[in-house]
């Protein structure tokens, strides 16, 4: 079975990634999964400086889903580089790194740090809504959104991802401006901002007040705005939102995905990727199709 | 720490909402220590979603024997409770560092509020092999119906005092009360921890001289109290933290707690943390 896939320069065995932030670098896994069948192992978000991230609580869930607010707790791009790029490599696996500035100078700044062997391709987050509060991200308009794909563009030749918000009025305009700008693939979708609230207390669950949320509650949403990315532009679109079995990742894949990230689903079960993998393995075969390239895009409808 | 089945032997009722569940890993031959825990798949649906964080109780005769004592307080742990015999569940552990048992150290204070008890018993286990010792245990509930373990702590030769919140059993009022009364009564200089001293007039803060480890679990706001005192004494102290928890693996550093020194996670850096390090 052909389960390859090419995003932007980068050919990967299969179309399984697991999402940032939701793997941490990997070696927190190392014991319980075996790393080198996912397809793609992608980072937590790293900053230029260490972030001690938002005060506790931080999560909360929710029906079918998953609130947090991390708030990019990292420990920056130096120590990055130094304490858990080594691991990541002896991987054997495809690594993305995902980065968060919060200049356009600053995504700049860590595409050229990240210009070092290992690293096969970086995933732009400018749709985290966990850390700058009243402004607006930099995924909720065109202008500031291609601005730092094209900065990033310039300083590095490897394969771009760049990570939309769902909080937009409409993400066509906003993934045409980024692909315009440079940009080798669009990963839709980041986490949708929500509030809960201890009755008893009367008081947010999240000291953040809002959290992103994630999990199969989202999962509609996430590929309705596949669906629209992909219509809207001619690059690769990477599904991601409430993937925890095979069949989900499978309606990802028909509405356009060339590839899928899993994230909430690790910390239900950290085997999942390879459960997902061997699902669509055996899709495919049921459906007598000699690989993945054959499902991609089936249910979008040609007009 | 492995991602396995565990085979329930028992899951039974100890106390109101309370359970008691034995579980046999499958395929485990790696070590547990008292203060380490489990991450448990309760159900098998996307409600509830994630697992639930539930400490070691007591450690079998063989390793892969682990006793958990939980409270039934949301779903998870009340789909939990209606597992029957036999049914396996989906474990993720050991996780977690595990308490600091300090090799020279001969008198303890156990301090445990509510559910709290649930890792200290095991750890009790372990301080119970030591030959010269002196072990104090404060078990605090609302009520007297949900005072747990108190058998288990004497069979272990440990002195075990009792406080209620409606006097229904022991003293009236909080463990924090009896503990600060608890360490003016010992004299820790000789004979380690001697309860019910009669002449306390000798004993005074000033010529009290740290002598013990305190181990403690429970609340946010006991585990301040405790903490207070435990400066104010001089004491040793480490503590069993909760938090929220998502991967339970260090990845997602969901389930932090605020320290001297900056965000920990409970998952990995802890669960158990030295007290006096903690920011309330
Ligand atoms: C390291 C650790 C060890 C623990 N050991 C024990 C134990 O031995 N016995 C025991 O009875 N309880 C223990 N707890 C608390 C236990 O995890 C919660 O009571 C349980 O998760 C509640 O799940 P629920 O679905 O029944 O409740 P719900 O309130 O419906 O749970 C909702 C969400 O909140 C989380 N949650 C709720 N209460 C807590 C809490 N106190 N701490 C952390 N997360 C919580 C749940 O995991 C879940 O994600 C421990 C917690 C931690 C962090
Ligand atoms: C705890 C947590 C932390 C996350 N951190 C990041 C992050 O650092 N950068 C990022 O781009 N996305 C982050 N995300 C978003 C995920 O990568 C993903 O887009 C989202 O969770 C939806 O997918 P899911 O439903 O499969 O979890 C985080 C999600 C969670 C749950
Ligand atoms: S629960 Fe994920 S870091 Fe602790």
């Amino acid at each position: 079975m052909d389960m390859s896939v090419k995003i932007g320069k980068m050919k990967l065995a299969n179309p399984i990634m697991v999402a940032s932030g939701t793997f941490g670098y990997a070696e927190e896994f190392k014991n319980i999964t075996d790393l080198k069948q996912i397809g793609a192992i992608i980072t937590k978000s790293i900053t230029v400086k260490p972030r001690q991230g938002n005060p506790p609580p931080r999560l909360w869930e929710t029906t079918a889903g998953l609130l947090n607010a991390i708030g990019l707790q990292n420990e920056g791009i130096d120590s990055f580089i130094k304490n858990r790029l080594p691991f990541l490599r002896s991987t054997g696996t495809s690594v993305i790194v995902s980065i968060a500035g919060e200049t356009v100078n600053e995504y700049a700044y860590l595409a050229e740090k990240l210009d070092t062997p290992g690293v096969s391709a970086l995933e732009i987050n400018i749709s985290c809504p966990n850390v700058k509060k009243d402004c607006r991200l930099f995924a909720q308009d065109k202008t500031t959104a291609a601005s730092v794909v094209k900065a990033v563009r310039k300083s590095t030749k490897k394969t771009i991802i760049t990570k939309l918000s769902p909080e937009v009025t409409d993400v066509c305009e906003i993934a045409r401006a980024v692909e315009k700008a440079g940009s080798d693939a669009i990963s839709v979708i980041n986490t949708i901002r929500g509030i809960a609230v201890d009755i008893n207390t009367q008081k947010p669950r999240l000291a953040n007040i809002t959290g992103g949320l994630s999990g199969p509650a989202i999962k509609p949403i996430a590929l309705r705005i596949v669906w629209e990315t992909k219509e809207a532009v001619s690059i690769p679109v990477v599904g991601i939102g409430g993937i925890m079995t095979a069949s989900d990742a499978i309606e990802f894949l028909l509405c356009g995905s060339s590839a899928v990230q899993i994230g909430t689903a690790n910390f239900v079960n950290p085997k999942v990727s390879l459960l997902v993998l061997k699902g669509i393995e055996n899709y495919l075969k049921q459906k007598n199709l000699s690989g993945v390239k054959d499902i991609i895009g089936k249910a979008l409808i040609k007009k | 720490m492995v991602h396995t089945k565990a085979e329930i032997l028992i899951n039974q009722m100890i106390a109101p909402d309370h359970f008691k569940m034995v579980l046999r890993l499958k395929d485990f031959r790696g070590s547990v220590k008292p203060g380490q825990f489990f991450h448990i798949r309760a159900g098998s649906d996307y409600d509830p979603l994630l697992r639930r964080p539930l400490s070691i109780h007591r450690i079998g005769n063989s390793t892969d024997i682990i006793e958990i004592l939980y409270k039934v307080v949301g779903k998870g742990t009340q789909l939990m409770s209606r597992r029957s015999k036999d049914t396996y569940l989906d474990v993720i552990g050991p996780l977690g560092n595990g308490f600091k048992i300090a090799k020279r150290q001969r008198n303890f204070i156990i301090v445990a509020g509510g559910m709290g008890v649930a890792p200290l018993l095991g750890l009790c286990d372990e301080l119970a092999k030591f030959r010269k010792k002196n072990i104090a245990v404060i078990l605090g509930a609302k009520t007297a119906d949900y005072i747990v373990c108190e058998k288990e702590f004497r069979d272990l030769k440990a002195t075990v005092l009792v406080a209620t919140e409606d006097g229904s059993r022991g003293v009236k009022g909080l463990v924090t009360d009896v503990l600060a009364d608890t360490i003016k009564r010992f004299d820790l200089r000789e004979t380690g921890i001697k309860l019910g001293a009669k002449n306390t007039s000798e004993l005074t803060i000033a010529n009290y001289q740290p002598g013990a480890t305190l181990y403690t679990c429970g609340c946010k706001a006991m585990l301040e109290q405790v903490a207070k005192i435990c400066r104010r004494y001089n004491l040793e102290a480490q503590a069993s933290l909760e938090e929220r928890m998502g991967c339970g693996l260090g990845a997602c550093m969901g389930c932090v707690v605020n320290t001297v020194s900056g965000y920990k996670r409970v998952c990995k850096d802890g669960p158990v943390f030295e007290l006096g390090e903690i920011i309330f």
